[in-house]
């Protein structure tokens, strides 16, 4: 038998293209006889538009049609991604409601052009009072945002407050013998993804093409074709490349816009996004959210009460994202054993932009507070923090209640969170090192500090589905059909290696066609959640075990033989205690008048599996604090990560430090800040907000933990996202550890390290 | 000479988009030195468009309404001798992906800060948002897609893909090239080396450490080569 395909590190399988810059994204596109888009969008929080005049702009030499709300469908966006946006403000009402807010779009024969024409595009409007603050806008006189969408009082009903418990609270703080609470906040964050937002829509007839960077294809085929009034079969959505790819591509109206365009001019129409979209008036910025945390524990550290209040910011529409606070609550309750819990959630509307979806979706936040908290709690008892996590987290056997439901940890892979905390506190040498005041041998004004934070995440949130198809050629190439986007993790890598091992073929035989709404969906809904190994692996593997039944079936006759005599490996058919074989390509030529051989899986991800895929983790981080200039820099972060079991190694690895990346920006350099008076964006491009670069780098070190998941593909979790979740908070506990300063907001900015140093009088 | 009134309207409204924001970014201040943004004269308009007065000294030698003048222009692209007539306003970003269709040189920020859009000009790197094509008369630009010659991966390409130096690769052919350049002035860097020289691209998902030990792998391979 050839060596296992599962567990090795294997090359991106479309490597080549991204390293000689083939790689089309959408913005590389462009189609003879095409038109450029643009446009224009509101400077107001809140205004109602008293007219818009278009002459000017239709009259300017090759622009091509201008369109404003009148001219677009008087419906909000389906269910799901986009909720109550309307393809343009103005459509149902005439407010725009957020800086950014799409008030009238162009076609123009280039892109100068259309730019021009956006700007004599004349808009008058009625300035309103606005309000930006989440923490005031349910209070009585504050501006009202939301009504008119259906959302009295500036809160999103269902979420307001969505309550999550378990035991009882009171009787949890009245068994504690130390009340601890805390006040967190944490601001928005933006995907910041180089690539420009892009789409490129053609119509051929009744049918619309549509190219997009996109994770959610189908979903957006769906969206489109309500949107238009058109069936769904005549909608296709395409999607071969996708720069960035942390879920900010989930709303957007410049795509219904290109094709309302390109239908209205019966030329394709190319829209780019100018780049402080990327900033200011792209939705799907990660919601900014405070919380107040409680917590009740024994002496000891145990702790029998812990009580969430939080409000998420969602902008000034549902729009992407609706179930962000429950993520977040979920985020908290799959962390802990702790017998008495309540989260109490309100999602509330603002005047900002609307926030979405953003790697982490909601558990980026509560992970925040609650990490925080109980450093802080630890602090106050005088404790390890990593023994209060040791004596509370989820153990491998536990069985808890959580959403009602009794979740027997040992029946989806247990809780690696006593081993990543064990071998993370190994790895940083924290028995040795760790003291109350801080890592530094000597006193000095860069402080060291440890810290850490534990992670826990769902994967595959909402049920779903998944369809793979597998065809053997005759020539013995292996052909996998799945139409999910690769966003960069490494899918359909991941899916190859998993259609190679399960049908015995060889890696270099294997092929993935995606990202096109014509193959079966995979999954239906999109890649996001940390759910396309799990999911579309699932289907995968079945896709790959129905084909080897066929080969197998086929070669019996071929070889004289029954199946059960008969394996595969190397992609070739073998027969058992003997040495003769036949190649995949031979078996497919024996059949008679045969093309090949089809397999397809399809894998439902039901309403269980959907609410019990559960990611664990931890973050150590080391810090150094400069008391002088206040800049905190991150030398080293260990990170222990569940993946159940790892498909392909260096791909979760670049997975694990990615994310942890985005998570140091979150911590320490990600500072999007808006005007307060103007309601304007100050932080509009990557100089003002600053990613992290390679200079930024902390010395890494990776562990994976293996607890395979009975219910994934060879035992796989999802793993895209789960060092996002923590980073930031291992970051702040190492900080508070090095200067003892417990931030209660991020970033954590020399700025605000030297002003706390200066209120506390120094340390 | 009579222009149209839109036309000029066009010119007037589009003056701010003609102006070459000479921001500087983390290495940008660096690679604006030692590139040498040239006192060619069309750097100095460029410049001079920073500034009111200078959009004003300009608008005076400019008769009112006129379009953007063009130059014929020949450089050494991948090798190749390249005549291209540009704008006087376009950068070499737009003209090497919209009219010569190369698009592996990425449009990032557009503003100098990201990198995506790096090329090499002359042995140096640089954001090709950042110049103007027409200063690239006799000059040599690589692009991405002369890296790879006759369809065989550089080193350093390979050493990407093997050690998962990326992840969505949007920014790839912007490292690869700063990279490229970086292993000719320096063939054995260490990684802080590394690091330093790859520090004016962004790679927002973070392959920051599979890059760095990518280079590292690529310099060691040259050597054995």
């Amino acid at each position: 038998m050839s060596s296992p395909v599962v567990g090795t590190s294997v090359a991106d399988v479309r490597g080549k293209e991204r390293v000689t810059g083939t790689a089309q994204y959408t913005v590389d596109l462009s189609r003879p006889n095409m038109l450029f888009g643009a446009i224009v969008r509101s400077k107001y929080p809140n205004a109602k538009i008293l007219r818009i005049d278009t002459s000017k702009a239709e009259s300017l030499p090759g622009v091509k049609a201008v369109i404003t709300g009148k001219d677009v469908p008087p419906i909000s966006f389906p269910p799901f991604l986009s909720y109550d946006l309307r393809v343009l403000a103005g459509a149902t009402d005439s407010y725009v409601r957020f800086v950014g807010d799409e008030v009238a779009a162009i076609a123009a024969e280039t892109e100068e052009v259309a730019e021009t024409a956006a700007k004599l595009v004349d808009i008058q409007y009625q300035p309103l009072p606005f309000n930006l603050d989440a923490e005031t806008t349910m209070q009585p006189g504050a501006p009202d945002v939301a009504s008119s969408l259906g959302f009295p009082r500036n809160v999103q009903s269902a979420y307001s407050p969505l309550v999550m418990t378990r035991g009882d609270i009171d009787a949890g703080f009245a068994e504690a013998d130390v009340v601890f609470e805390g006040e967190y906040r944490v601001p928005p964050q933006a995907a910041a993804s180089l690539r420009p937002f892009s789409c490129l829509a053609e119509w051929d007839g009744p049918n619309l093409t549509v190219y997009n960077d996109s994770q959610v294809i189908f979903v957006r085929q769906g969206e489109l074709a309500y949107l238009l009034g058109i069936p769904t079969a005549n909608v296709r959505v395409v999607s071969q490349y996708m720069g960035g790819g942390f879920g900010e591509d989930n709303l957007y109206r410049f795509i219904p816009l290109a094709a309302i365009l390109a239908q209205k001019t019966s030329r394709p129409v190319k829209m780019v996004m100018p780049q402080d979209y990327a900033f200011e008036g792209s939705p799907n910025k990660r919601h900014a959210a405070s919380f107040i945390a409680r917590l009740g524990a024994k002496r000891d550290g145990t702790i029998t009460a812990m009580d969430l209040q939080a409000t998420y910011d969602k902008g000034a529409y549902l729009a992407g994202g609706s179930s962000v606070p429950y993520v977040g609550a979920r985020a908290v309750f799959n962390g802990y054993r702790v017998p008495n819990m309540r989260y109490t959630t309100y999602a509330v509307f603002t005047d900002n932009p609307p926030a979405g979806a953003f790697r982490g979706y909601g558990g980026v936040q509560s992970n925040f507070a609650v990490q925080s908290a109980i450093d802080d709690l630890a602090e106050q008892l005088g404790m390890d923090p990593t023994e209060v996590h040791y004596l509370n987290c989820i153990r491998p056997d536990d069985v808890l209640e959580i959403e009602g439901e009794q979740v027997d940890f040992s029946q989806v892979g247990g809780s690696a969170f006593m081993e990543a905390i064990e071998k993370g506190k190994a790895a940083t040498d924290w028995e040795s090192r760790w003291s109350p005041s801080g890592a530094a041998a000597a006193a000095g004004h860069v402080r060291t500090g440890l810290g850490m934070a534990l992670l826990t995440y769902g994967f595959g949130h909402k049920p779903d589905t998944a369809n793979v198809s597998i065809s053997v050629r005759p020539g013995g190439e292996v052909e996998v059909l799945m139409g999910t986007a690769d966003l960069g993790g490494g899918q359909p890598t991941t899916i190859s290696m998993i259609v190679a091992e399960e049908l015995g073929a060889r890696l270099e035989d294997v092929s993935v066609s995606l990202g096109d709404t014509n193959l079966p969906a995979a999954p239906a809904l999109g890649s996001f959640g940390s759910r396309t190994t799990f999911i579309t692996g699932n289907a995968a593997k079945l896709a790959a075990a129905d084909a080897k039944q066929k080969l197998l079936a086929a070669a019996a006759g071929m070889l004289g033989t029954t199946s059960d005599q008969l394996g595969t490996s190397g992609s070739k058919v073998l027969v058992s205690g003997s040495s003769q074989s036949a190649s995949f390509s031979q078996v497919v030529q024996s059949l008679p008048g045969g093309v090949s051989i089809e397999g397809s899986g399809e894998y439902v991800h039901t309403a269980q599996t959907s609410k019990s895929g559960f990611q664990f983790g931890a973050c150590f981080a080391e810090v150094e604090v400069n008391e002088w200039t206040g800049k905190t820099v991150v030398k080293r972060l260990v990170m222990a990560q569940d993946y159940g079991r790892v498909i392909n190694p260096r791909a979760a690895e670049g997975q694990m430090q990615g994310a942890a990346m985005q998570g140091l920006g979150y911590g320490i350099l990600e500072d999007y800040s808006v005007d307060e008076t103007t309601a304007q964006s100050t932080t509009r491009d990557w100089l003002y907000y600053r990613v992290p670069t390679i200079t930024d780098v902390p010395e890494m070190v990776s562990i994976p933990i293996e607890s395979p998941d009975p219910r994934g593909p060879f035992g796989a979790k999802g793993a895209g996202e789960s060092m996002i979740i923590c980073t930031h908070s291992a970051i702040r506990n190492a900080v508070a550890n090095a200067i003892g300063v417990r931030f209660t907001s991020l970033p954590i900015t020399p700025q605000m390290v030297i002003e706390a140093l200066k209120a506390n009088g120094g340390k | 000479m009579c222009r149209p009134a839109a036309e000029k309207r066009y010119y007037q409204a589009n003056a701010q988009n003609f102006r070459i924001r000479l921001r500087v970014s983390r290495r940008g201040l660096f690679k604006i030195i030692v590139g040498g943004f040239a006192a060619t004269a069309v750097a100095a308009t460029a410049l001079l468009l920073g500034t009111k007065q200078g959009r004003a000294a300009l608008e005076s030698l400019v008769p009112a309404g006129l379009p953007a003048p063009s130059k014929d222009v020949t450089m050494s692209l991948n090798g190749s001798e390249v005549h291209v007539t540009v704008k006087a306003n376009r950068t070499l970003l737009k003209v090497l992906r919209e009219d010569l269709s190369l698009t592996g040189t990425k449009q990032g920020c557009t503003n100098g800060e990201c990198g995506s859009c790096t090329v090499i000009l002359d042995g140096l790197p640089v954001y090709s948002c950042q110049r103007l094509a027409v200063e690239m008369d006799g000059r040599q630009v690589t692009t991405i897609e002369g890296v790879s010659s006759g369809g065989s991966l550089s080193t350093l390409q390979q050493a990407f893909i093997d050690y998962g130096a990326f992840q969505c690769g949007y920014c790839t052919p912007g490292f690869v090239l700063s990279a490229t350049a970086l292993l000719r002035s320096n063939p054995n860097p260490s990684a802080d080396d590394v690091n330093q020289g790859l520090s004016g691209n962004i790679c927002r998902c973070g392959s920051y450490p599979h890059i760095t030990n990518a280079v590292l792998a690529a310099a060691k391979r040259v050597d054995a080569d």
